[in-house]
């Protein structure tokens, strides 16, 4: 009796032991509200926000490529060679300029390399705004990762707004593995 | 593991049924049912399989309980993101650039991400090559990411300066010119009107000499030019214009000449679907080739043989020299005289003869049917350097007498490749200053007291006389990777000129091609345009010259009177994907099965199958070939096709100073050429062959190989085509279906792949190891049956195994609709897509292998390691669309779908629909016979649409009703 109740136990609490692994490996990976800290004190809020600057004015990769891409630091001093340029935040970036050691910013949103994303499709061809996938970034002063990116989100997402396809392409957002990964 | 270096299964002859005059291997030609039951050899499977104890078990289980709750625990990587500092306005992170280029003569177009080259293919703006490339350019974008390079010059094996080697090789120079000794500068055969210049700088400074040397040059063919036309030059040939090519010897397909360019005319004569009219090639060879294999009357002749033919046919269509036609030459020397004669004006002779009297009666041959002017044209070509054996013979002969002061090797390694490397080091050692321009170690470069480590040709600038009248750009793609200098840069150097070459050659072109044409006002804008093409037409450059009077006779009692030993003809050729030995450390060109023997990594004497049965050698029996000059020991390879008294060994092995692949491999068969009558002759040895007793397994690709009486391959002739189209593809297998049927509406993609068109070069294979990350597995890995190429050719044999017909067929992932693999999958990791497409998925892939199991043609790839680089720097050369895959996960074709993404969305962006030829396969793009045709099936105009409803098109083992997106249309010979 002992041994059938101490089997039992084992049991249970293996069995318990399973639930919490499998809990717990479903949030494996999706990083959802990742608000890490970055190299220069930048503000969303302040660029977006406030000033209204267009995001495509640094994320430029955005119309053409499938990475939005990080703006070369050089893009900063366009404006900041005139705008504070006493502020101790500003002087890093001259620094990374005149040393060549360039800042290195901590990635936030992240896809794994199996998976296939493209920006200029989202933004170019389906015209969404930036704000659909990367929340109110204009009011975001440190960016944190507004939505899940994880792919049970993506095909929420093609499966409720099915774009009105071209003429020829009938299935534009199809459901196919093979669309974003191989 | 030791199963490679058992012997295979033996099969016993005599009993069982050919199938449809079909066959594999000569030991293997009759198949018995025991072999056939062991047709999968276990070996793929067996390597690490843990012993299946309880207590393994497990250990095992408690690992893994062990690990998954620890991967819970796993916080965010910190992962870094760092922008340009300062970006250029042309590169985009993701986005492709394309620059034309140009490699060994060959325009290319090569793609870069950012800023690094990932893959070379064929410039369609070219005239002559037409987009054609060839396996070695597609596998040059891997040795730029070479780690065995040098980083630097050397002086005396030291790192050192450029500064400091400038001012060592300067003095070395002066003292040599000082000292009264000569002043040789030994350079590779090239076609740079800009180099050249300089080089001619170079020369008056120092008043040193120029001599080219290339083992694998076609002197005798250059050499018999000088003697009837007075240009020291090779024909340009036209297969195309030739409604007969007759070929002895010449392996014009793959390794005599450019082959992408020959296979791109050779293939427009092969296109009967698209209304071309066959041309007939007839082959005589000692052994198979690649070429042979294609030639629609192919007779397997010795050189001796070959010889005697053509002064056979000399005699039968001009009347000169002696030639009588030996016993069983006659039938031979009979179809070709009446062919040549026959299509006299439109035919074309060609011959692979390192003879130079050989070459010269071919001239002779062709001037009397009148093919100058049509088939081949001679031109004078001012800026062509081609490698003249005889100054380099003087050359080796001045050093060993001590009167070379300074010499320097470009892109050379006689060290290496001279017939007699010994007597060349011995000379080498007596020259006061050597220097080598080795982009990496060599056996030359590490004699030499400098190196001044030249770039890769991708980091390089330089121009190229292409043809009579195209010519075309190199441009760098990338900064060097390491502290290496063009040699161009070097030689202007050396010559007190401090211009960089970029410059030199801009004003060599405003200077001497700029006035040449009218389009263009400024010298800017026109090298803008030639540059941005890659390619650009100049005329008056070149002309036309005829044949000066000319007395065949004498050349042809020298030819008759060669004399030939007894024992076996020692040949030496050149394996399609190393050729010369040059890329000996490129891995994708080691691993390339050759498209004959299929073999990989190795080198090997192949013998006749008579021979064979008469000395009793067996595939894979270590032979010892002994001759005057050389020995070698390497396993045998009993070849169909082979002549009776010849053994052919491939030069390009036996590299004794090379990176980690290519040491090693193989051995060295240069040393059985030698030099006679004034050219090195590769078939002047006789040796014998005795065996060892020992037993060394090939990695070949393909060793079970029968079609086991399925009718995989299917063809007819030309009479039967023209007769009814259908001919040969008249079965039609009996289908019960009960699969429900898939959607076909939108994009329905698909492929048909041309036999008739496809020579087997595999120059596909190399792009798409380049275009989808394949992996490299080695030598070991190959012979276990666990290569990884996507694309595999399978080559089957029919008829005589002395003179067998050779069919090639590419065999991909045949995207089947009704997929066997898909049922099977127990985690959806291969599934079909709304385009057609059967899909490998790799993240949801477990490894079972089912799907392997389960393919009928053997096309799915599992990674049984993680094949990652070796060299991390070749890690660069990987394409980022592509994931690279890990251990335990199957992989195969995926019909490039990043190209097809790529296409679609480029459309989409663009807001207009997708055109047929907006996406091409990587295979595709680089077949230079244009043999794979991939494309919308649901497009009525394209021209794959038009392809799947030839009369001859069908698809492999119909009867199973897998219904495949990947069809095939007939083979046929014109015989």
């Amino acid at each position: 009796m002992k041994k059938l109740l101490g089997a039992f136990i084992a049991l249970l609490a293996f069995g318990a032991f399973g639930a919490y692994v499998v809990t717990q490996a479903r949030h494996i990976g999706f990083n959802q509200g990742y608000q890490p800290d970055q190299p220069i004190a930048f503000s969303h809020k302040l660029h977006a926000g406030d000033l209204q600057m267009d995001c495509k004015y640094c994320h430029f990769g955005t119309d053409k490529s499938r990475h939005a891409g990080i703006p070369p630091t050089e893009l900063c001093l366009n404006c900041h060679s005139k705008v504070k340029t006493n502020s101790p935040e500003i002087k890093k970036i001259q620094k990374a300029i005149d040393s060549g050691e360039n800042i290195q910013w901590v990635k936030v949103n992240h896809y794994p390399d199996f998976a296939y994303f493209n920006h200029a499709q989202h933004v170019n061809v389906a015209g969404f705004d930036c704000q659909k996938c990367h929340g109110a970034v204009e009011e975001m002063v440190i960016y944190h990762q507004e939505e899940k990116l994880a792919m049970g989100w993506c095909i929420e997402c093609h499966r409720d707004n099915e774009i009105a396809p071209p003429e020829d392409h009938k299935r534009a957002s199809g459901g196919d593995c093979g669309k974003c990964h191989y | 593991m030791s199963e490679i270096d058992n012997k295979p299964i033996e099969a016993k002859t005599g009993v069982g049924s050919q199938v449809e005059g079909y066959w594999q291997d000569v030991e293997n030609k009759v198949l018995d049912q025991e072999y056939l039951s062991k047709e999968f050899q276990d070996s793929e499977f067996d390597s690490f399989s843990i012993k299946k104890t309880r207590r393994n078990f497990l250990k095992i289980m408690g690992f893994s309980v062990t690990a998954l709750p620890l991967s819970g625990c796993i916080k965010i990587p910190v992962r870094k993101a760092i922008p340009y500092l300062k970006k250029n306005d042309v590169v985009y992170p993701g986005v492709p650039n394309y620059y034309a280029s140009t490699w060994k003569g060959l325009p290319i177009r090569v793609k870069t991400r950012e800023g690094r080259p990932i893959l070379i293919e064929g410039n369609s703006m070219s005239t002559v090559s037409q987009g054609g490339t060839d396996a070695q350019a597609n596998a040059a974008v891997l040795d730029l990411y070479d780690s065995y390079r040098l980083k630097s010059p050397l002086i005396s094996g030291k790192e050192t300066t450029w500064e400091a080697i400038d001012a060592q090789v300067v003095d070395a120079l002066n003292e040599a010119k000082e000292a009264g000794k000569e002043i040789y500068l030994v350079t590779s055969e090239f076609s740079s009107p800009s180099e050249l210049a300089v080089i001619k700088d170079f020369m008056a400074k120092y008043g040193a000499k120029h001599v080219a040397y290339q083992a694998n040059s076609r002197y005798a063919v250059a050499k018999a030019n000088e003697i009837t036309h007075k240009q020291f030059t090779i024909s340009e040939y036209d297969f195309e214009a030739a409604d007969v090519v007759v070929s002895l010897g010449a392996d014009f397909l793959a390794t005599w000449g450019d082959s992408a360019v020959n296979s791109k005319q050779y293939s427009k004569r092969k296109a009967v679907s698209e209304g071309a009219m066959m041309n007939k090639h007839i082959q005589v060879e000692a052994l198979m080739s690649l070429t042979g294999s294609n030639a629609d009357h192919r007779f397997t002749r010795s050189v001796k043989d070959q010889r005697n033919i053509l002064l056979s046919v000399l005699k039968e269509i001009t009347g000169e020299g002696e030639g009588k036609a030996a016993d069983g030459n006659k039938e031979v020397v009979k179809i070709i005289a009446s062919e040549l004669k026959a299509n006299a004006g439109k035919s074309l002779l060609v011959s692979g003869d390192s003879d130079v009297s050989a070459q010269i009666i071919v001239n002779k041959i062709n001037q009397a049917l009148n093919n100058y002017g049509t088939t081949l044209k001679v031109y004078n070509k001012p800026y062509e350097v081609l490698a003249n054996e005889k100054d380099f013979e003087e050359f080796v002969n001045g050093m060993n007498q001590g009167e070379v002061g300074a010499a320097l090797f470009l892109d050379t390694n006689p060290a290496y490749d001279y017939y007699n490397a010994e007597k060349f080091k011995s000379g080498l050692a007596k020259v006061g200053a050597t220097l080598s321009f080795a982009m990496a170690q060599d056996e030359t470069s590490s004699l030499c007291k400098f190196v001044a480590t030249r770039n890769h040709v991708l980091e390089s600038w330089s121009d190229n006389q292409v043809s009579h009248n195209e010519f075309s750009f190199t441009q760098p793609t990338i900064q060097p990777l390491f502290g290496t200098r063009m040699a161009s840069e070097s030689l202007l150097k050396w010559s007190g000129n401090d211009k960089e070459f970029y410059t030199y050659m801009q004003e060599f072109w405003a200077k001497n091609f700029f006035p040449k044409q009218s389009e263009f006002t400024t010298a800017l804008d026109y090298w803008n345009k030639s540059l941005h093409d890659g390619v650009t037409t100049i005329n008056g450059v070149s002309s036309e010259v005829s044949a000066s009077g000319f007395n065949v006779t004498s050349y042809a009692k020298a030819l008759a009177s060669i004399k030939y030993s007894d024992g076996y003809n020692v040949v030496t050729y050149q394996k399609s994907a190393i050729m010369d030995g040059k890329m000996a450390n490129n891995p994708w060109l080691q691993e390339l099965p050759d498209p004959i023997t299929k073999a990989t990594w190795d080198n090997y004497i192949m013998v006749g199958p008579k021979d064979a049965k008469k000395e009793s050698i067996k595939s894979g029996d270590v032979l010892t070939l002994k001759t005057e000059t050389a020995s070698v020991t390497l396993p045998a390879i009993v070849q169909p096709g082979v002549a009776a008294g010849t053994v052919a060994v491939a030069v390009g092995y036996g590299r004794s100073v090379a990176g980690k692949v290519g040491k090693n491999l193989g051995q060295n068969a240069f040393p059985f050429n030698s030099f006679v009558n004034g050219s090195v002759s590769t078939s002047s040895s006789f040796g014998a062959l005795s065996k060892t007793g020992k037993f060394k397994g090939l990695a070949q690709t393909q060793t079970h190989h029968s079609m086991e009486g399925r009718d995989i391959v299917r063809e007819t002739t030309y009479e039967e085509y023209k007769k009814n189209p259908k001919s040969g593809n008249t079965k039609k297998a009996k289908i019960v279906d009960i699969y429900p049927k898939h959607d076909q509406s939108g994009h329905q993609w698909a492929m048909a792949i041309d036999l008739n068109k496809c020579t087997g070069c595999s120059s596909c294979i190399i792009s798409c190891h380049a275009e989808n990350n394949v992996p490299v597995v080695g030598r070991k890995e190959v012979a276990m049956r666990r290569d990884m190429h996507w694309l595999r050719i399978d080559r089957y044999y029919k008829g005589d195994e002395n003179q067998p017909e050779v069919m090639h067929m590419p065999m991909l992932c045949l995207h089947c609709e009704n997929a066997p693999c898909e049922n099977v999958c127990p985690v959806l990791a291969t599934v079909h897509s709304s385009d057609g497409l059967n899909q490998q998925i790799y993240n949801r892939c477990v490894g079972t292998r089912y799907c392997a199991n389960n393919c009928p043609y053997k096309v799915r790839r599992f990674n049984w390691f993680n094949y990652a680089h070796d060299d991390e720097l070749q890690n660069m050369a990987l394409n980022p669309d592509i994931t690279v895959r890990t251990r335990g996960v199957m992989e195969k074709c995926s019909m490039c779908i990043q190209r097809i993404q790529d296409g679609k969305l480029k459309a989409k962006r663009e807001r207009r629909p997708l055109k047929d030829g907006d996406i091409k396969t990587a295979c595709q793009v680089s077949c230079s016979t244009e043999a794979i045709i991939f494309g919308d099936k649901n497009d009525k105009d394209s021209k794959i649409a038009q392809f799947l409803k030839d009369d001859r098109n069908y698809t492999v083992i119909e009867e199973l009703n897998t219904q495949p997106r990947v069809s095939y249309l007939t083979k046929i010979r014109n015989k």
